[in-house]
């Protein structure tokens, strides 16, 4: 029995993913759940399993190539086929056959039936006519468009912004000119999870107004309380962790740092908790594990996740829920490299309301009584949505974190 | 032979071929439109949607003056000259399709009147009265549209009608067989019993307006089963004999009479098949498929570069509007590519929905997904309806049977399909349609303030039946519908 699987959904709105690389080639027999592919998301590495036991027939996707979720990835020989499958039949389709693309015609657009008209059951994506042709002209799948109309229609500003390159943002108000080529030039698109990080920043940067306000304290006692807790538990205690723990109070007294801003509907978002997305480097680009209910945790606790998550989305191998529902980003950029940062510019992990960035501990001289001395400094910054967050409201949250870092007694009055 | 060069050949002046070549026109093409018939329009101005509204519309009248003695006004029986009813049909269509030819003109579009035919992927030869031309074209639309099938076991007699013969009213009374319940077969049937000819209906299938949906069906035949002797469904013609009086013709199936019957026309309307066989299309190499369609892509695109195709020969509904938009698309694809304007060369034909009307007494009417249609796919949806039997307008219009049916995306709540049965039907259904592309839901259409007391209101009605906020229909009754 032929089985034709399909590219699965397997994150809440994934719409498209890449395929990293194959597991098996076709005539290749397999179990079910033995490795079929590996698939890059947004985010994420994820491995695809065979669906049944049987033979691949065929594969289809190259890999570093970008197929929408649906597409038909391998078809099985199997006794067995998954409950629920769609079987195929080795009938050619009658309804909706394309004609075969005639050479030095231009690519062809996804055919419908004969005649080019809809099925009135399939389900389409909500536009108007007026919208769908402007998407068509300018060469835009709606499909990969996401609708910030009523009930997710995409309207024809949404169009627009896509086609200036960002999924959301402000309407462009220049040209934009493509670079000249030149001999030895080399161009590479963007995928996988370079056009997510890409795509997330335009989104945060043009919806975003961004404020940014740098601070530096002393860390003498904090990098102590480290030691001892370390020995005391027995276990890794992260920079990180300590940071992500130190934030609960601050945010809980300021919780507008917590808040998210539904660009959509105009309306501020409060969450239920406090959720602390740590930024992750990998060779692919950045990814953001999100630690969730810090208020809930211990520090151990807290530590562990970020250890883990870390590990995990170094190897791209971290479960997509694990990337969703951040509240707040930390950003700890002092942990790489020889360089020290002493501050810059964050950008805000679009729609949370703002980040946090530390760089690293290191002796810098400080007044104290009077005297110069060398203390213990970390330089933590931040960048804040002035929509909702003010300069002094900034100030005040800030001041609330460097109090317990400098003091991590302090937290014992919070 | 004459050599014509030109960037845009159009086989075809119906409505999709004529709409087509006009846009193109419009947008800067040099155009010949290549016509069988002497004037353009097509079969749907010249022998079909136009000329069959003309005695649709008298049918109509002749209908309603015999029921308006209920309400007072009674009307002496009509006075039918067939003959008038002939001039007064060919006046309309000369009038239009002579309106067309000047619309032509002023865009200084060619045409040609005699048949196309290709003789490679960027030649035809179209053989007018004058002797032959040869037309060398950047692109090609194949507009050339569609024909009634004739059925083999019929005999060639004059007795025996196509749609297009019965348009020339043969007698002024008589028995008539129509083959066929589809649209055009009970359009016929509706004008001819109006005139007080004796109509059965045969057809083969268990339903008739195959596609609408049958709980409208079933209200046009409740009315019709008056002006009509015998509707036979699941019945077939076995065989039609020409007779001294007539055509004799014995039937077998579900409704078949017990006898042969002796009608004096017999009107064939089983369906209509593509001309696509007729335009040596193997000279250009375009794939026809086995029923003669042209297969095309979104864009009208057949798989010979330059060569488009729309309208009836490519299949789907073989509609005059569904044409004219298609023709459009495939003007400015063609436009697009020649005039270096990638944008336009990109557009294609995504309508949602292409709405069908019988245009029948009553009218039915029909857009998008039917009940039928969302259950065999296992589409979610939710029916709202509103019986014309509550609404002030169809009471005083006297047609209280009509009724508005609306089917929601049970989840998302946007109009997915729509359907009316009743006087004005064709009319209103556009707003369903306009719904439908605009991704309207429950609630938009509900709360656009539709004027009353009108027939058109009970759109706004059926929606709000759905919504429970209807306080024309009794509660209990609304809140279930909206189950």
């Amino acid at each position: 029995m032929r089985y034709e699987f399909q590219l699965p959904d397997i994150g809440e709105g994934l719409t498209e993913a890449v395929i990293a690389h194959w597991s098996v080639a076709a005539g290749k027999t397999v179990n079910e759940d033995d490795p079929l592919c590996a698939i890059e998301t947004d985010k994420a590495l994820v491995e695809i399993t065979a669906p049944c036991t049987g033979t691949v027939i065929e594969i289809n996707g190259t890999p570093g190539e970008t197929l929408p979720v649906g597409t038909v990835i391998a078809v099985f020989e199997t006794e067995k086929p998954p409950i629920g499958a769609n079987l195929s039949t080795h009938a050619a389709p009658s309804e909706e056959t394309a004609p075969a693309p005639a050479s030095g015609n231009p690519p062809r657009s996804k055919v419908a039936a004969p005649g080019g008209a809809q099925q009135p059951w399939s389900k389409a994506v909500r536009a108007t006519p007026a919208t769908r042709r402007f998407a068509r002209m300018q060469g835009i799948d709606l499909e990969t468009v996401t609708g910030s109309g009523p009930g997710g229609r995409v309207l024809q500003s949404d169009v627009s912004r896509f086609a200036a390159g960002g999924q959301a943002g402000n309407a462009q108000r220049f040209t934009l000119t493509p670079i000249p080529g030149e001999p030895g030039q080399i161009r590479m698109p963007l995928t996988g999870l370079r056009k997510a990080v890409a795509d997330q920043m335009v989104r945060s940067v043009s919806m975003i107004p961004h404020a940014a306000s740098a601070y530096r304290c002393e860390a003498g006692r904090f990098v102590t309380l480290r030691k001892q807790l370390q020995e005391r538990l027995g276990a890794r205690i992260s920079f990180t962790a300590m940071i992500m723990k130190a934030m609960v109070p601050a945010l809980q007294k300021f919780p507008v740092f917590n808040y998210s801003f539904d660009d959509t509907t105009n309306e501020i978002v409060i969450p239920p908790s406090i959720n602390i997305g740590f930024a992750a480097h990998t060779d692919e680009g950045l990814i953001v594990p999100v630690v969730k209910n810090c208020e809930k945790k211990s520090l151990a606790e807290i530590s562990a996740e970020v250890d883990r998550f870390a590990e995990e989305a170094r190897t791209r191998k971290i479960a997509i829920e694990n990337l969703r529902g951040g509240t707040i980003t930390l950003s700890n950029v002092g942990s790489h490299g020889r360089v020290e940062t002493t501050g810059g510019r964050l950008i805000i992990n679009h729609p949370q309301a703002a980040i946090i960035g530390i760089s690293r501990i290191r002796p810098f001289p400080v007044v104290r009584d009077g005297q110069v001395i060398a203390g213990q400094c970390l330089d933590i910054n931040t960048s804040y949505d002035h929509r909702i967050i003010d300069g002094i409201s900034a100030n005040l949250f800030m001041e609330q974190l460097v109090d317990v870092i400098e003091e991590p007694g302090m937290m014992l009055g919070l | 032979m004459t050599k014509i060069d030109c960037d845009l050949l159009v086989m075809g002046g119906g409505p999709g071929g004529y709409a087509a070549a006009f846009h193109a026109a419009d947008l800067g093409l040099k155009v010949v439109i290549a016509e069988q018939r002497p004037t353009l329009g097509g079969v749907c101005l010249n022998v079909g949607c136009i000329p069959s509204k003309t005695y649709l519309h008298q049918a109509a009248l002749i209908r309603e003056t015999a029921s308006a003695g209920a309400g007072g006004v009674t009307f002496a029986p009509p006075k039918i000259d067939i003959g008038a009813m002939r001039a007064h049909k060919d006046a309309v269509v000369a009038r239009l399709v002579t309106g067309l030819g000047g619309l032509a003109k002023t865009r200084d579009v060619q045409v040609l009147n005699g048949l196309a035919r290709f003789s490679g992927p960027a030649l035809a030869i179209v053989t007018t009265g004058d002797g032959e031309a040869e037309i060398a074209f950047k692109h090609c639309i194949v507009a050339v549209g569609s024909e009634p099938v004739r059925l083999p076991a019929l005999p060639d007699d004059p007795h025996v009608l196509d749609s297009t013969a019965a348009l020339e009213l043969p007698a002024a009374s008589g028995t008539l067989l129509v083959i066929g319940g589809g649209v055009i077969g009970l359009e016929m049937a509706t004008i001819y019993s109006a005139l007080g000819w004796t109509v059965d209906v045969v057809e083969l299938s268990d339903a008739l307006m195959p596609g609408a949906d049958q709980d409208l069906v079933a209200v046009w035949e409740k009315e019709n089963r008056a002006h009509l002797r015998d509707i036979m469904l699941q019945t077939s013609v076995v065989s039609a004999d020409v007779a001294s009086q007539g055509i004799e013709v014995s039937f077998e199936g579900q409704h078949a009479p017990d006898a042969a019957r002796s009608y004096d026309y017999v009107l064939c309307a089983v369906g209509r098949r593509s001309n696509g066989a007729n335009i040596s299309a193997d000279a250009a190499g375009i794939t026809l498929d086995e029923r003669g369609f042209i297969p095309v892509d979104v864009q009208m695109r057949t798989n010979v570069p330059g060569i488009f195709a729309i309208g009836d020969v490519v299949g789907g509904a073989m509609l005059a509007h569904k044409a004219t938009h298609q023709g459009h698309v495939a003007a400015e694809v063609i436009a697009g590519e020649q005039l270096g304007d990638t944008a336009m060369a990109r557009v294609a034909f995504d309508a949602l929905v292409v709405p069908s009307v019988a245009y029948t007494s009553p009218e039915v009417a029909w857009a998008g997904l039917t009940e039928a249609q969302a259950k065999a796919h296992g589409r979610d949806i939710q029916v709202s309806q509103f019986p014309w039997a509550a609404s002030g307008r169809a009471l005083a219009n006297g047609c209280t049977n009509g009724f508005t049916k609306l089917l929601f995306d049970a989840k998302e709540r946007h109009l997915v399909g729509g359907a009316i049965v009743g006087p004005g039907a064709g009319d209103m259904i556009g707003e369903i349609a306009l719904a439908i592309e605009m991704g309207c839901e429950q609630e938009d259409i509900a709360l656009t303030i539709h004027p009353h007391p009108t027939l058109g209101e009970t759109i706004g009605l059926a929606a709000e039946a759905g919504l429970g906020t209807c306080t024309d229909l009794p509660k209990a009754k609304s809140r279930k519908q909206a189950r």
